[in-house]
């Protein structure tokens, strides 16, 4: 099916290839790991690397790349390269498409590796030898790393070596993780693999061309894999009956199972939710002093106002986030390593399967309350295109945390603090109520999807529950660094261009008039008054000109612009600024009304004294309130459903590979929020509510 | 009568073993299945079905496989006389009503 291009892309390789070896006159030699998922590979190139390595994307596609260098006896260096997960060189999925791309040569920007390095579990040598026979096949110098020997061992698995290698051709070292010796042995092999001449004659089980050889029917390759596995392997008697079964009857079971499941789930939740907010609360007060700071040693002036309220209070708002998203890649790295991420996805297929998502969706909707940065990232696990693109297209509707402070306040302000049977509270009701509407609508965008552009499989779903094992910690720790990295990297670099642009939106054009009128007033103060009178007086002009300068913006002429389109929700211009300027992040809508309605920030922060802003602020036109509880629970639906969020917008467009996809996903979030609020406004006032 | 053996994978109950006879109207799709090790031939021990009843978790070739029962109908399986026992049977949706219905004999 996909021989097709081969021979001409591994020519084009090749090509490059030769290029590259006559600009750079010698070359690193370049090893390639290779392995089912759940081999342990990323172990065996954590120790062969010495956990130092970097980690990129592969061009055009979302596949992680992780290269390291190792130092061979000769105290050369070669780069060593983490190919991801792959069940067969016939690819199925993006992770698939770079192995078989890589190993034949046909990877952008690199030549086919110099030895390739196939890592299988030893407890699992049959279904492993179907990728690593396919491998050999390749005819490129191979060497197989029988991975997790000890366990093996000591489960009564005993494999013959020197007859496996004897029937396959290919060099076998055995391997136990982490283990020192193991990883010294297999240095020497390596090393003396790369000193053999390139003349020598690979051994391949078929013949033919290369694709010829590595596309052999399945029947035809498991038929040879069965003859090896029945020669090399003794197992002892029985089937063993370990740990991992006696797990399984608990963790998988109708009952316990899923009391288990929302057990850990709700335990992975309350420490986002509440352990993470002493970090964020710690990196928001140091943001907060540094801001200060600033404003202390720079002069007044546009440069102290862009780095203060523009980079750094937009980069802030997401470095804020970084203990939520560490915390949770910790725990999807955790439950990855000992495996019980493979049996969560099992006792959540039948329930997503029923929007047309699979259990792998889960984790990453379940994170996307969180972050829909990390969200959208852990979908990265989904083989199939339509399901991960379903997940990806409803992540940014589950309710995260940044929008969190707008139903809070909003509440706060404007929901009566009542109770029903005198113990619910029709403020908690309301805050939950919001939280069902984003989990109830992602599902059923997500069946809408389904059933309509995204529809049908591409592959059945099927996925292998490995045996459970005690997690590497330095593994885990690792895998949280690498992805907590690429987010500050990915959303960071995006936000701090766009953060200028906002504030810029914000902050122009100046009003000359406006300045001179409270440059005057503030000078009258300073001759007529003194004390905490003076100071009185010189904030409250403050706040006037900020209010005067944002209303006089591009974002207050866009807000006053966009006035008739969000009327009919209640909405008025002053609402739509902060829309405006709450395009970068759900929560800067809070801080913008701060300054449009004059909010006075009194003891206890800017929240009691925009609650009282917000209360009394007037609507010009009618004379009567400006927000009535019906207009800030429109405006609590409306965020629930908006795609304000430059971090998702950024996220979007790498995942799905395409601006199309993402531009979608901001005009339908765009029309459910406006439908939505319009839905509750208006039928609101049908039924006579306020 | 061995014929009466032959069952699609997801008429199986936990605990049942069998031995992969082929593919229903063979499909692309399958091809990973193939790939994974359920070729012609291969045995195989359904070990559980999830607590809602799907998918079931599949033993084979010393490992153990998650397969939904809407990917299983399309395998055809030669059931064992005997089921080979020591496993729990519960987690399984209607098991004894279902094969009464379909009049499965063991």
């Amino acid at each position: 099916m996909c021989s097709g291009p081969f021979p001409e892309n591994r020519q084009r390789g090749e090509l490059k290839y030769k290029n590259m070896s006559h600009k750079n006159g010698k070359k690193t030699k370049e090893i390639v790991l290779v392995g089912n998922p759940n081999t342990g590979k990323t172990t065996i190139f954590n120790a062969l690397t010495g956990l130092r390595h970097t980690t990129g994307n592969y061009p055009g596609v979302t596949v992680e790349k992780r290269a390291g260098s190792m130092t061979l006896a000769d105290g050369r260096k070669v780069s060593v390269i983490d190919l991801p997960g792959a069940y067969s060189l016939q690819p199925r999925s993006p992770d698939e498409q770079v192995v078989h791309h890589v190993l034949f040569g046909a990877q952008k920007g690199m030549p086919p590796p110099d030895l390739v390095l196939v890592i299988l579990a030893a407890n699992n040598l049959e279904r492993n030898l179907y990728l690593a026979t396919q491998t050999a096949d390749l005819g490129l110098p191979t060497i197989f790393v029988i991975n997790m020997w000890d366990i093996a061992r000591e489960t009564g698995l005993e494999i013959d070596l020197v007859k496996l290698e004897a029937m396959t051709g290919v060099r076998c070292v055995p391997a136990a993780g982490m283990q020192g010796t193991y990883i010294k042995k297999l240095k020497r092999v390596i090393w003396k693999e790369l000193k053999k001449k390139s003349s020598e004659k690979a051994s391949v089980s078929f013949p033919g061309d290369t694709s010829k050889r590595v596309f052999v029917a399945p029947e035809i390759r498991y038929r040879m894999i069965e003859n090896i596995v029945h020669a090399v392997v003794r197992r002892a008697e029985g089937e063993t009956c370990g740990v991992s079964e006696k797990l399984d009857r608990v963790l998988t079971h109708r009952v316990w199972g899923l009391l288990a499941f929302m057990g850990v789930m709700a335990f992975v939740f309350q420490s986002i939710f509440s352990w993470a907010q002493i970090p964020m609360s710690w990196i928001s007060r140091t943001i907060e002093r540094f801001s200060v700071f600033l404003e202390k040693v720079l002069p007044d002036g546009a440069l102290q106002s862009l780095l203060v309220d523009g980079v750094i209070a937009g980069v802030g708002n997401v470095v804020v986030f970084l203990p939520q998203i560490m915390l949770l890649f910790f725990f999807i790295a955790f439950f990855e390593d000992t495996g019980y991420m493979a049996r969560a996805v099992f006792v959540l297929d039948r329930v997503m399967k029923t929007v047309g998502l699979n259990g792998k969706s889960f984790l990453p909707l379940l994170s996307s309350f969180a972050c829909t940065v990390p969200g959208v990232l852990a979908t990265r696990t989904i083989e199939d295109r339509n399901d991960r693109l379903a997940t990806i297209l409803v992540a940014p509707l589950m309710s995260c945390s940044a929008r969190l402070p707008i139903y809070t306040l909003l509440t706060a302000a404007f929901i009566p603090s009542q109770f029903f049977f005198g113990f619910i509270s029709l403020q908690g009701v309301t805050l939950l109520a919001m939280y069902l509407l984003s989990i109830g609508t992602g599902l059923g965008m997500a069946a809408i999807f389904r059933k309509t552009f995204l529809k049908g499989n591409r592959m059945p779903f099927v996925f292998e529950l490995p045996p459970y094992r005690m997690p590497n910690l330095a593994n885990v720790f690792a895998v949280m660094w690498d992805r907590s990295k690429e987010f500050l990297v990915r959303a960071g670099s995006v936000i701090f261009l766009f953060s200028i642009v906002l504030w810029f939106c914000v902050s122009y054009p100046k009003n000359p008039a406006a300045e001179a009128r409270f440059e005057s007033a503030r000078r009258q103060a300073l001759s007529e008054l003194s004390g905490e009178a003076l100071d009185t007086k010189l904030e409250e002009i403050e706040r006037d000109q900020k209010a005067i300068q944002i209303q006089s913006s591009y974002a207050g002429s866009l807000g006053r612009m966009i006035e008739p389109v969000i009327r009919p929700l209640g909405f008025n211009w002053e609402i739509g600024i902060g829309i405006v300027a709450s395009c970068a992040a759900r929560e800067l809508l809070i801080s913008t009304l701060a300054i449009v309605h004059h909010a006075r920030s009194e003891g206890e922060g800017v929240t009691a004294g925009l609650i009282h802003a917000l209360r009394s602020a007037e609507d010009p036109t009618t004379g009567g309130a400006l927000y009535t509880p019906l207009v800030a629970v429109g405006l609590m639906v409306f965020y629930v459903f908006a795609c304000q969020c430059f971090s998702t917008y950024v996220i979007l467009k790498k995942e799905t590979g395409s601006w199309g996809w993402t531009f979608f996903t901001i005009f339908y979030m765009t029309v459910l929020a406006w439908g939505g609020a319009f839905i509750v406004y208006q039928g609101g006032r049908l039924l006579g509510f306020q | 009568m061995p014929e009466m053996n032959l069952v699609t994978l997801d008429r199986m109950l936990p605990g049942e073993g069998g031995r992969v006879h082929g593919y229903q109207e063979p499909k692309e799709l399958h091809h990973r299945l193939k790939e994974l090790g359920l070729v012609e031939g291969t045995r195989l021990r359904v070990r559980r079905c999830a607590p809602l009843g799907d998918p079931m978790e599949l033993s084979i070739r010393g490992y153990h496989l998650s397969i939904r029962k809407e990917d299983a109908r399309h395998i055809l399986v030669i059931r064992d006389e005997e089921p080979c026992g020591c496993e729990n049977r519960r987690g399984h949706r209607g098991g004894q009503e279902w094969r009464d219905k379909h009049q499965i004999s063991k």
